[in-house]
């Protein structure tokens, strides 16, 4: 197999590991947000459900929570959600893996956007007092406050420990290996099983390594276009 | 890109599907009406493993591949082959993820615990001779099984081999989740030896990057059979049975092994004393 | 006819009694300063006043208009509009970090609609202009010092025109050396139509700009009059007491 082929080949896992990435990021950025709110509700139950599932979902490895996902439902109520989905899908569409790639989507969105929402909600503790009372005696709404004054402040402060968990999830894709889903290091292990090919299992260093590469640049530029003030 | 696309949208559809259910739909996810069409599915767990199921190219082959297209194909059923991770395989099965381990699956062995593997799955009837052979280095000094002693040895994670293994005394055997693994591991040096499947180290053995690998003949354990494992209960395992009888019958599963000529003399097509 | 109207105001925290009782009105055009040592229940009661903290009890009153009497339950949208008859200069000035010192003072006009984009841009403009920044407009809050910080927050109060203005301690958070520009400009705000009530540690403005000045100790009003009664001719042995204190520093 020629170096091409190989990198063709991986380059195919490493559109699933992207897929897992841009998902995550699509759905658990903007549902780490009522998670946020409700675990700084004044509402105590509402509160401590929250404080419950992000202690959780947080402190469970998160190929655990892959497994939990893809097998209880078939272990516990006879109902193989994920796996008939891959039967589903295949027999109609002739895809493979939509079930096990729905269950790692899934799995990864929970966990994420309860990292998310801690970040949103330090973020969000972190803006003084001050800033709201501001806006109050200004005879502003608590939305205005919030959209006009705090957010910006928040996403300010939030942009570096966010930069983190996005550079962190990219590598976190591996973990879709556990049920079985074809990303890169997948597709690595295979070409060492089929064809005796050790290397390629390195060479997908290089394809994590230029996405970091580029996501560091995106989110530095981020990070320096709101750095025009200090809060 | 097409199949990303394709598996995007599935994927979406797939949610909004559990969207659905979550917002209170009927059931309408039974196994019934996922099987359109009238169209039977089974899903055949494997793990790559040459030369049992393997790729060649895009195309997965091998004679547990072919074997279980022939059988499932006169069973009217459209055949799904779905990797598995082999540690997981009982998982697998008795969550109804797959339908069947169809993949070198030894019968007649007991796992770690102690448990023979027939009392947690259903069997079917055998259909293939194996052994559990040592591979080392070609200079790695292992001909006996003292050498084993205090050595790094891997196998697959909850196989025959991994069990094979344990019985020498002073080994330390590490379980990896696939066979392969185990042999990449012997040529990385990380491990001094792998306890594998006699059928799939004739396959891999003095190829490509593991040129300078070898079988320890005067290591292999005696002959264990290789069957289908379905979950307990499965009616498919009668079916399956029958298929298998008439398939050697007609002279098909000699036709693969011909195919295949590394397991040519360990496939069994004689069932009459397994009934 | 006083414009803000202030009868028995009572705030506990807990079962602290910060405010007991504490009732007084000012005209129009007035300036009330307010003394008194920390703890005493200045800033609670500049807060009661903005509606930022709900007073147990007492009424308050604009042009005779009732703003506040306890046991009754006001919604967001009644307090902001009550909100909006006064103004409040906080002591760590609370500028917006993100945004210029023009739309930090335009940002409240703009968003209640006070007027045109033009009309209220140019009166931003002359309100920078009256507090001596119109070099700063583009500059943003950490750019600055605190003295001019705190000119832009005077500024951002007065484009809400509120009809009576709140300082508290405007001069606390500064250096010694900054105070002086911030207290001028305080002062130069004084005229026939604009209302003032200033919490404040210092004497010398307080006796030069104040109307009234009330010195409060322990949540009550112990002396009120024009700055000679209280400055040079005190009743009260705590007051007499705490301005001696102060003089002494």
């Amino acid at each position: 197999m020629s170096f091409m082929e190989v990198t063709a080949f991986l380059w195919e896992g490493f559109q699933i590991s992207l897929l897992i990435f841009a998902v995550t990021l699509i759905c658990g950025v903007p549902l780490g947000l009522p998670i946020a709110f409700c675990s700084m509700s004044k509402f105590k139950p509402l509160k401590a459900l929250s404080k419950i599932i992000v202690w959780i979902v947080r402190g469970v490895p998160l190929m655990l929570q892959i497994f939990i996902i893809y097998y209880v439902p078939g272990l516990l109520f006879q109902k193989p959600l994920f796996s008939q989905v891959d039967r589903y899908f295949f027999i109609n569409y002739g895809v493979a893996d939509a079930g096990r790639i729905t269950a790692v989507l899934i799995a990864f969105t929970i966990n994420y956007a309860c990292y998310f929402s801690e970040i949103y909600r330090g973020g969000i503790e972190s803006i003084s007092k001050g800033q709201y009372e501001a806006g109050y005696v200004l005879g502003l709404t608590k939305g205005q406050i919030f959209y006009k004054i705090v957010l910006k402040q928040v996403i300010q402060r939030i942009v570096p420990p966010m930069s983190n968990e996005i550079i962190t999830l990219i590598k976190d894709t591996a973990l879709a290996n556990c049920i079985v889903v074809c990303e890169i290091i997948k597709q690595a292990n295979e070409l060492a099983a089929t064809k005796a090919l050790v290397w390629p299992l390195f060479y997908t260093g290089v394809f994590y390594l230029l996405f970091v590469g580029l996501l560091t640049i995106v989110l530095g530029r981020a990070e320096k276009k709101l750095s025009y003030f200090r809060s | 890109m097409k199949k990303l696309i394709a598996l995007f949208l599935a994927a979406l559809m797939a949610l909004a599907c559990f969207a659905g259910c979550a917002a209170g739909k009927t059931d309408t996810d039974t196994p019934e009406t996922t099987e359109q069409k009238d169209q039977k599915i089974a899903v055949v767990g494997y793990t790559i493993y040459e030369p049992m199921n393997y790729f060649d190219g895009d195309k997965l082959v091998g004679f547990d591949t072919e074997l279980a297209e022939a059988v499932f194909a006169k069973l009217g059923y459209k055949v799904l082959f779905q990797e598995i991770k082999w540690e997981n395989k009982y998982t697998d099965l008795n969550s109804d993820a797959i339908d069947c381990v169809w993949n070198g699956f030894t019968a007649n062995a007991a796992d770690d615990d102690g448990i023979q593997r027939s009392e947690k799955v259903a069997f079917s009837y055998n259909y293939m001779e194996n052994r559990q052979v040592i591979v080392t280095k070609k200079d790695a000094g292992i001909a006996a099984a003292a050498d084993l002693k205090g050595k790094m040895g891997a196998a697959e994670g909850g196989s025959a081999g991994e069990s094979y293994g344990k019985s020498f005394e002073g080994a330390n055997i590490k379980a990896f989740d696939v066979q392969t693994k185990c042999i990449f591991e012997v040529n990385a040096g990380t491990a001094d030896f792998a306890v594998v499947d006699e059928q799939l180290a004739k396959s891999y053995v003095g190829k490509g990057d593991y040129a300078n690998l070898q079988i320890v003949e005067a290591l292999s354990s005696d002959v264990e059979f290789y069957a289908i494992g379905f979950k307990k209960g499965n009616p498919l395992v009668k079916a399956v049975n029958e298929q298998l009888e008439a398939l050697a019958a007609d002279g098909t599963i000699a036709e693969l092994a011909e195919k295949y000529p590394k397991v040519k003399n360990s496939v069994i097509t004689d069932f009459s004393n397994q009934k | 006819m006083p414009v803000l109207e202030v009868k028995n105001i009572k705030k506990s925290f807990g079962k602290t009694k910060v405010l007991k009782d504490v009732s007084f009105s000012l005209e129009k055009g007035q300036v009330l300063v307010i003394i008194g040592s920390s703890g005493s229940g200045k800033t609670t009661l500049l807060r009661c006043l903005n509606f930022l903290e709900t007073p147990d009890e007492g009424q308050i009153l604009v042009n005779s208009k009732t703003l506040f009497t306890p046991g009754q339950k006001y919604t967001d949208e009644q307090i902001r509009e009550n909100r909006l008859h006064f103004g409040l200069v906080f002591q760590n000035f609370n500028l917006f970090p993100q945004y210029n010192v023009l739309q930090n003072v335009l940002l409240a006009p703009t968003l209640l609609k006070k007027g045109t984009p033009e009309q209220l841009q140019q009166q931003g403009k002359d309100l920078l202009e009256r507090v001596g920044l119109s070099d700063k407009l583009e500059s943003y809050p950490y750019q600055l010092s605190g003295g001019q910080q705190q000119r832009v927050a005077i500024a951002r109060a007065l484009a809400m025109q509120p009809e009576v203005l709140c300082f508290d301690e405007p001069t606390s958070a500064l250096d010694p050396e900054l105070t002086g520009e911030v207290l001028r400009v305080i002062k130069g705000l004084k005229s026939a139509d604009s209302t003032m009530v200033v919490v404040t540690h210092e004497m010398e403005f307080a006796r030069s700009v104040a109307d009234v000045v009330i010195y409060m100790a322990d949540g009550v009003i112990e002396e009120m009059g024009t700055p000679e009664q209280v400055f040079d001719n005190p009743q009260s042995e705590k007051t007499k007491a705490f301005l001696h204190g102060a003089q002494s520093f």
